[in-house]
């Protein structure tokens, strides 16, 4: 699968030019948002994406029955199209594959609070087919007039590395000939005020992704989208393959590989120390958007662009430094690691500038 | 395998309101009993409530240690049956070759209403029920569950979630990916999606009645519905007894409303199409559709001209759902589980709820027990937004 185009909203701003920006700058400073419903005020660290804009891109008509996230998710498809340059397949040959992990908060608990304050018939319909956790794939299927294959893939460990297994497995049964993957996350309050009671979050709002025997989490809002085509498409990213088994710490990075691990400031994250131990030129770009169950889309659209610009950010790295710092990227390929969701193995996504032998043991194309 | 050949069905699952085993299921269905209907298990304020089928048996005990929401509860005892029947299969292969791919609705949203009435009056609950909910992605919990450390997906597809889970299970197998997949659909009754099909007027207080000329919407359901898949020759090399075989998966999208159908059908056509294409059959090899058939004015419409312009007159189509209620991401899975047990019986149900024929919808379910020859299904299933499906299912031989 070839990335031919990146989009993303996040709290870097939106577009790949942000994201670009932010990689070589350094990251953003997290809000300060007070928690909805606690008394005295408790403020928790944010990344928050800005309001998708999409322009005159798409009808009010297509837009009126979308809530913010569903939003979140086409303007991102809508970036990653124009990034590159269109898409010019058949559209019952484009598949669209969605990745959350916590769906539609936002439109959920407004749904909820309609219930508790107006009562059991006063729910929105509208509301309540945006809060279905299919929304943002099928609205992205109507706004790109997407007719293959449309599916969201939801979960907590691995929705996006699942999800570009899906767009893998359409490829591979010749079934499309481009899919949009879209992933994203939204923040709500009941997610603050769970991290907080439960001591999740980072004591001074920074993720720190190498202290990895601290907890640094800050949550972060995000739509990534990534426009696969079968073939390479001018000028593009790479090849992406995501391994569906999981791999054990030996066999994660190839010679040669930069090696970017998801290290977001969480608990689990700390699975990931040995790889950090052993690779000590390993990178963490957690820090541009925060943390959240699809922020692995994120490092992997950050790995996509680091490798066509080829600068490596010297914030991002272990050992630190100033923002704008920049060395030269030498790699081909970056390997991106998450946390394992069992023992002793991990999950990896690799990008790679060529396409012969690219993956590590896994299908391939 | 290769990109078309076909997934051997070695076990299967169900609990729904008509039977917590799939054996108790298919007597009532075949015997026609439809449950009463409940009209208590979602406590609601409306002025007129819609009935709902709801699992009335209570769920088996489960040594977990972790405390399991009632999809999951659901999902865990539709694959404890279907485990018992492969349990030496599930021992001796490795565990990285087995794979879990299961579909959900509610089972994938954060709803728990005693706790966010809790944090919306500022009492600072705790919050448990956050954990709970992230300890039970479905997928995760089943493969836990079976000790599966392959491919875990969980797909959430509103109303196509269990069939879609389905065809990625069998592309997981023809790709390789893994050599057993324990795949299906979960879904609870939950007050925040009562209120919801509520709102859009497409439930009835009544009884649902599928394709019928007087329907009113539809019977929200909860269950699990569970196929085990495995590789064909493996099945076949070991001298394993399947009850069929998956040999085909279509999807297609409308690419046209939040909630409504594409008014020519056009994403079920390209789904169905697919399927067929899939599987290397022609609509002449199909013996009966399952249909989705959810009595709502819209969806019967759609799917009854779609499937009158697609299949021989003579091919019945039956909607199951007067029997089970709409289980949301359970019920193509369901309804695939009950597809395959249909065609290894030789005759399918009646269609609950229907009597009168609406002209718009073109097709008119049998209204008793039919027997059917051939030996191939096909079930299909439509989600808000456009999303369709389709699986072709096969009896082994």
């Amino acid at each position: 699968m070839y990335i031919s185009g990146v989009g993303q909203i996040s709290a870097c701003g939106a577009g790949v030019g942000a994201l670009e920006a932010a990689l070589r700058q350094g990251p953003p400073t997290p809000e300060l948002v007070a928690i909805e419903h606690v008394e005295p005020v408790v403020k928790v660290p944010v990344l928050r994406a800005p309001a998708p804009d999409l322009g005159h891109a798409v009808s009010s008509r297509v837009v009126r029955r979308m809530d913010g996230f569903s939003l979140g998710f086409v303007a991102a498809a809508l970036q990653a199209v124009a990034d590159a340059g269109g898409c010019e397949t058949d559209s019952e040959r484009v598949g669209v594959v969605a990745a959350t992990g916590y769906g539609s908060l936002k439109t959920s608990f407004a749904l909820l609070d309609e219930i508790i304050e107006e009562g059991d018939d006063a729910v929105s319909p509208i509301r309540f087919s945006a809060a279905v956790n299919n929304a943002p794939s099928t609205s992205v299927s109507a706004v790109l007039g997407a007719r293959g294959p449309c599916l969201t893939v939801i979960g907590f460990d691995r929705p996006f590395r699942n999800a570009l297994s899906v767009a893998e497995s359409w490829f591979r049964a010749e079934r499309v000939d481009a899919v949009m993957v879209v992933a994203g996350d939204e923040y709500h309050s009941v997610l603050g005020y769970a991290l907080w009671r439960r001591c999740g979050l980072a004591a001074n709002g920074v993720v720190r992704p190498f202290a990895l025997d601290m907890c640094s989490y800050v949550p972060g809002e995000m739509f990534v989208a990534l426009l696969l085509t079968r073939s390479a498409q001018s000028p593009g990213y790479g090849w992406v393959w995501a391994r569906t088994q999981p791999v054990p710490a030996s066999e994660v990075r190839r010679p040669g590989d930069a090696l970017l691990l998801h290290a977001d400031g969480s608990r689990a994250a700390a699975a990931l120390q040995p790889l950090a131990d052993g690779h000590p030129d390993a990178l963490a770009v957690t820090p541009i958007a925060g943390g959240s169950p699809t922020a692995a889309a994120m490092t992997v659209a950050s790995a996509a662009v680091l490798l066509r610009q080829r600068f490596t950010p010297s914030w991002a790295t272990a050992k630190g430094g100033v923002p704008g710092g920049l060395a030269v990227w030498t790699a081909d390929a970056a390997t991106i690691v998450n946390p394992g969701w069992h023992p002793g193995g991990f999950d990896v996504v690799r990008v790679s500038r060529d396409r012969v032998g690219a993956a590590t043991g896994a299908a391939q194309d | 395998m290769t990109d078309r050949d076909r997934a051997a069905v070695v076990a299967t699952g169900c609990i729904c309101a008509l039977g917590a085993t799939v054996r108790a299921v298919l007597r009532e269905l075949y015997a026609g009993t439809i449950q009463t209907l409940d009209r208590s298990a979602v406590r609601s304020t409306l002025d007129k409530a819609p009935a709902v089928f709801s699992v009335t048996a209570p769920l088996p005990q489960l040594p977990l240690p972790k405390t399991l929401t009632r999809t999951s509860h659901l999902a865990l005892t539709a694959v404890s049956e279907a485990a018992g029947q492969v349990g030496d299969r599930l021992r001796e292969l490795p565990a990285t070759r087995i794979g879990v791919c299961f579909g959900t609705t509610v089972g994938g949203t954060l709803n728990d209403e005693a706790f966010y009435r809790a944090f919306h009056a500022g009492r600072e609950p705790e919050p448990t029920a956050v954990s709970v909910y992230l300890a039970n992605d479905v997928a995760t919990v089943v493969a836990d569950f079976v000790g599966a450390r392959g491919p875990v997906l969980t797909v959430a597809d509103a109303c196509a979630s269990g069939g879609d889970a389905l065809g990625l299970a069998l592309a997981w197998l023809r790709q390789g990916e893994c050599d057993l997949v324990v795949a299906g659909g979960a879904d609870e009754l939950a007050r925040f999606a009562y209120l919801g099909f509520a709102s859009m007027s497409n439930s009835s207080t009544r009884r649902c009645r599928p394709f019928d000329l007087e329907r009113e919407g539809l019977n929200l359901g909860e269950g699990a519905g569970v196929i085990v898949l495995e590789r064909e020759e493996s099945a076949r090399r070991r001298g394993a007894a399947p009850l069929g075989l998956l040999s085909g998966c279509g999807w297609g999208a409308d690419a046209y409303h939040p909630t409504a159908p594409h008014p020519g059908g056009r994403g079920l056509r390209s789904a169905i199409s697919g399927a067929l294409r899939d599987a290397d059959l022609t609509v002449e090899d199909i013996a009966f559709v399952n249909a989705h058939g959810t009595g709502t004015r819209e969806n019967d419409r759609i799917e009854g001209q779609v499937l009158a312009d697609l299949f021989p007159e003579s091919t019945p189509v039956v909607s199951t759902k007067g029997f089970t209620g709409h289980t949301l991401g359970a019920a193509g899975a369901i309804e695939a589980v009950l597809a395959v047990h249909n065609l290894f019986d030789g005759k399918v149900p009646c269609c609950a709820g229907f009597v009168t024929p609406d002209p718009e919808c073109r097709v008119v379910p049998p209204t008793a027990v039919t027997e059917v020859n051939g030996g191939a299904a096909l079930s299909d299933s439509l989600a808000f937004g456009g999303t369709n499906t389709a699986l072709v299912l096969e009896r082994w031989a």
